[in-house]
């Protein structure tokens, strides 16, 4: 079932496309990336989508009973609560239908914002405001989750936390939409579509089904890696690990690394 | 709890830059020294007052409203409910404008022994507030996208609500423009606070007429 449907979409912005005729969909249990530069008009994309701005042509049809979750790049208010409070008075803004109040603690202690919970939104960092945004738009438990460039100012950690969690919703039923700057290597294999966003059009990408160099960083609290994973690793120098990961194995390798206690550096696709 | 949340963002916008404080503030201190530095009677101390809080309402829904465009862009998104978020705005201005007309009614002295006169002075300082918001509402899209239109408009009407009711060219309009010069030149013809009283009323549809034009007409801009 489509979610969300975008036909034809234009948006003119002093004179200039942002970008012209976007048609894509977004079904259930999808989850979409949006790969484009610095200034190729996903934000402008994801914002007229929410009807922030009026398209100059185009239409955009949400499903009934559509609830949308928006995470943006950097939020423009000023707010002078703590976090606990902010969250639980966004919680709170969608009545029933939102996480539990102590399901969206846990979520935050996920986030790494346990230490921050008293702490005033105004006066952190930029990466734990974003993480903070994206606890906003997770709290109505939404059925589509939009995501504005959420891991710009996160380190590998929280980056995959983050698609733990969306990854969560999507499998209970919800579509995802997530905007990245083209570098962007953490999370591409976890999409069932990608579009990239470039001259002023959204084209299809093919999903790369090949293997990932994954490099990790040994830490003092690192355990030895098992025989499995060692099966893979290709170097092994001043504390960095790098795997190649096949496709399908991918996940399960990140997973079992994090758990021994070796920092993500990222990972980069063979293809390119 | 939209609401409450509402209430309280926009509360803050008021008052993050102490702006609103401060305004007020200049305004006591201008009634204050009005005699000192004027020197003149209640015909024209009182009308001064009143153009003072027609100024000083539309300045702060100004600064309001171009501030809320600036920020708010998201939280709109969040609440996704039009008419409550554009009917909270209202609200919170009418009850700033409600402090603001207590407060300068205070200061102009010219309380008397008749509760009439005194409730009548303090309605038509709060209803020339809202005519000066409502104006401010009613062209609110120069700060989204009528950005020249809007704000010539604005400037008309003001000019429209200041000019002088018994210019011969605007007679036959008189009805559809604000009555604010309207309350000025019948205060200086009767002396009279109570006289006031059906203009007083003429104003509150004003605004209310204005307000409802603003909520329907910017429906379009809501999100931008």
């Amino acid at each position: 079932m489509d979610l969300l449907s975008v036909r034809d979409l234009s948006f003119e912005r002093k004179g200039y496309f942002a970008f012209k005729h976007v048609t894509f969909s977004l079904s259930q249990n999808q989850a979409i990336n949006i790969v484009g530069d610095a200034g190729s008009g996903k934000t402008s994309l994801l914002e007229t989508i929410l009807g922030l701005n009026e398209s100059d042509s185009g239409k955009v049809t949400l499903t009934s009973g559509a609830r949308i979750g928006f995470m943006p790049q950097l939020e423009k208010e000023d707010i002078d609560l703590n976090v606990g409070d902010y969250l639980e008075e966004n919680r709170q803004l969608d009545g029933k239908l939102a996480v539990a109040s102590d399901q969206l603690k846990d979520m935050a202690a996920f986030m790494g914002l346990r230490s921050l919970i008293d702490r005033p939104v105004n006066t952190l960092s930029l990466g734990a405001k974003q993480r903070v945004s994206f606890l906003c738009a997770i709290a109505k438990r939404p059925n589509i989750l939009i995501l504005d460039d959420p891991f710009s100012f996160q380190n590998s950690f929280y980056a995959h936390n983050m698609v733990e969690i969306f990854k969560d919703l999507q499998d209970h039923g919800a579509g995802v939409i997530v905007a990245t700057p083209m570098r962007d290597t953490i999370i591409g294999s976890f999409f069932d579509e990608r579009y990239l966003l470039s001259g002023k059009a959204l084209t299809s990408l093919p999903i790369d089904r090949s293997a990932y160099l994954m490099s990790f960083k040994a830490t003092k609290d690192s355990m030895a890696i098992t025989k499995d994973i060692a099966h893979f690793a290709t170097t092994t120098f001043n504390n960095v690990i790098e795997i190649r990961a096949p496709y399908d194995q991918k996940e399960k390798i990140l997973h079992t690394m994090l758990e021994m206690n070796y920092l993500f550096e990222g990972m980069v696709s063979l293809e390119i | 709890m939209k609401f409450k949340l509402l209430f309280s963002n926009f509360s803050k916008l008021l008052m993050d830059d102490l702006v609103y404080p401060i305004f007020l503030g200049l305004l006591i201190i201008f009634e204050l020294f009005f005699n000192l530095l004027i020197d003149s009677d209640k015909t024209v101390k009182f009308p001064s007052i009143i153009i003072l809080n027609f100024f000083f309402a539309l300045i702060i829904a100004m600064y309001f409203l171009q501030k809320d465009t600036r920020q708010n862009r998201y939280l709109k998104q969040r609440i996704n409910d039009y008419y409550l978020y554009a009917s909270t705005q209202m609200i919170v201005l009418v009850v700033f404008n409600l402090i603001t007309a207590l407060v300068s009614g205070i200061f102009t002295f010219l309380f008397s022994a008749s509760p009439a006169a005194n409730g009548t002075m303090i309605l038509v300082l709060m209803t020339t507030s809202w005519i000066a918001t409502a104006i401010a509402f009613a062209c609110r899209s120069q700060w989204t996208s009528h950005k020249y239109i809007a704000a010539v408009s604005l400037l008309v009407i003001v000019l429209l609500s200041l000019a002088d009711s018994n210019n011969s060219i605007l007679h036959f309009i008189n009805w559809v423009l604000p009555p604010v010069s309207n309350l000025v030149v019948t205060f200086q013809e009767h002396s009279n606070m109570v006289a006031l009283l059906p203009l007083v009323i003429r104003q509150f549809v004003y605004a209310l007429i204005l307000f409802g034009i603003s909520l329907f007409f910017n429906k379009k801009n809501y999100a931008k």
